[in-house]
């Protein structure tokens, strides 16, 4: 279980959430192309993208590299570079003060096998 | 014979009721199942928001005095929706497979009963077939589960029925997924049977899946000219397909070995196949069955062989007891 959550958490954050958020097909979500395509227009991905967006850690890890390596282009609407950069501060922070209360309240009489 | 029946047929539902009641089964396959529906629920979003955007242009063009006849209505296709929905299937299918092929051994190696059942007069073939013919039946379930609800769905959402040939369509996409699926379980349950520590199966079996599922089809996609641009290169730059088919002549090594890189990987083969078959890809739209069939032969075939291969080889390895064995 110790694998198999991190792989669920990871496959939620770069394969639904930007189909949800972005229109981003799961097979595309890890072309860095995707970074440069325009992000939808309607009203469902208005509210996806407004609640969900800031939660979309590899949607905005491909926005900030693609800034970085200038992949993507100016004439398209995307999301800031400012949200993109708080989601990576702040999702950096919480996973850190977890770690670090992981460390604190790590039982090591517990073993593999009584999982 | 009769008994070597009865034997796989006791190990399969011995290996249902293990893996129903250890829940991860039912954990992975409702991600499967919710993964796959929402990405059907954004397609049908996306739809809707193109009926919309179509049915303000065609209000505007008449109020301008534009004929109604002379607007044609885009062509809809319904089971084009299921493109995230397979794609998703191609994703955590593969991790479905994985896990339950993982959970099939490790189950006995954690609690070192498989060198006790092996003391009984039962083959290790009959043990084997049991543990296949019992996760297969799970990943049918689930898969038929998952595609079930996306029939449902797009019924509802397209407002449409289908047509016989359309359901059967879907029906062999959720073969595919049934062999694509089952022969990631079947990896999942040879490195578990033969690697010496338990954790790093799943390791390697993830590592392998990564590799045949995420980065093969990515390289193969990523190195194609026309994916340089978003929406198309030729596209963008107005070309037509002839013209393409020229330009594509001078890199026709390139494309080979491009090509090559993707089709080592079966989930290329299951994406190829089933976009076929429901119409994804739009050169395949309102064919018959037998001519996709006929045009993607070497997709089913090499879904099928190397489910084959991995079958051979879970049958062939003799079990090391002795190397598996957990130290107590």
């Amino acid at each position: 279980m110790a694998l198999l959550v991190p792989v669920a958490v990871w496959l939620v954050l770069t394969f639904v959430l930007p189909q949800v958020t972005a229109n981003i097909s799961p097979m595309a979500a890890l072309n860095p192309l995707s970074a440069t395509a325009a992000l939808p227009s309607g009203p469902f991905f208005a509210v996806t993208g407004t609640v969900l967006g800031p939660l979309s850690l590899a949607e905005a890890y491909r926005s900030l590299s693609a800034d970085f390596l200038q992949v993507s282009s100016d004439n398209q609407p995307r999301r800031g570079d400012f949200s993109s950069l708080a989601t990576m501060i702040i999702a950096n922070l919480a996973l850190g003060a977890g770690l670090v209360n992981a460390i604190l309240g790590f039982d090591a009489s517990r073993s593999e096998f009584n999982d | 014979m009769i008994d070597s029946m009865m034997q796989i047929r006791t190990i399969a539902a011995k290996e249902i009721r293990d893996a129903m009641r250890s829940g991860i089964i039912v954990a992975v396959a409702g991600f499967l199942f919710l993964a796959s529906m929402v990405a059907l629920g954004v397609s049908a979003m996306v739809l809707h928001a193109d009926v919309v955007a179509y049915e303000e242009a065609k209000a505007v063009l008449l109020s301008l005095g534009k004929s109604a006849d002379s607007l044609v209505a885009p062509a809809y296709f319904p089971l084009r929706l299921m493109r995230g929905f397979i794609e998703q299937i191609e994703i955590i299918g593969a991790v479905l497979g994985i896990v339950l092929g993982y959970r099939a051994a490790a189950i006995e190696r954690g609690r070192n009963t498989l060198a006790l059942v092996m003391t009984r007069p039962l083959g290790q073939s009959a043990f084997l077939a049991g543990k296949l013919g019992g996760n297969a039946a799970l990943i049918g379930l689930s898969l038929a589960l998952a595609f079930s609800a996306g029939l449902l769905a797009i019924l509802i959402a397209g407002g449409v029925s289908l047509s016989g040939e359309e359901y059967l369509k879907v029906f062999l996409s959720f073969l595919a997924a049934v062999f694509y699926t089952a022969s990631f379980f079947v990896l999942g349950l040879v490195l578990a049977l033969h690697v010496r520590r338990l954790p790093h199966a799943l390791l390697y079996g993830f590592a392998i899946w990564l590799s045949l599922v995420l980065v093969a089809p990515q390289i193969g996609d990523t190195l194609d000219p026309d994916n340089q641009v978003s929406g198309g290169v030729f596209r963008k730059l107005h070309i037509e397909k002839p013209q393409e088919k020229e330009i594509m002549q001078s890199f026709a090594g390139y494309e080979t070995i491009r090509n090559g890189i993707e089709e080592a990987s079966p989930a290329k083969h299951f994406e190829r196949l089933t976009f076929a078959l429901l119409g994804i890809k739009e050169t395949y739209n309102g064919m018959s069955i037998p001519a996709i069939l006929n045009d993607r032969a070497r997709d089913p075939v090499s879904l099928i062989l190397i489910f084959l291969a991995m079958a051979c080889l879970l049958f062939a390895w003799p079990i090391d007891f002795n190397r598996i064995t957990r130290e107590t």
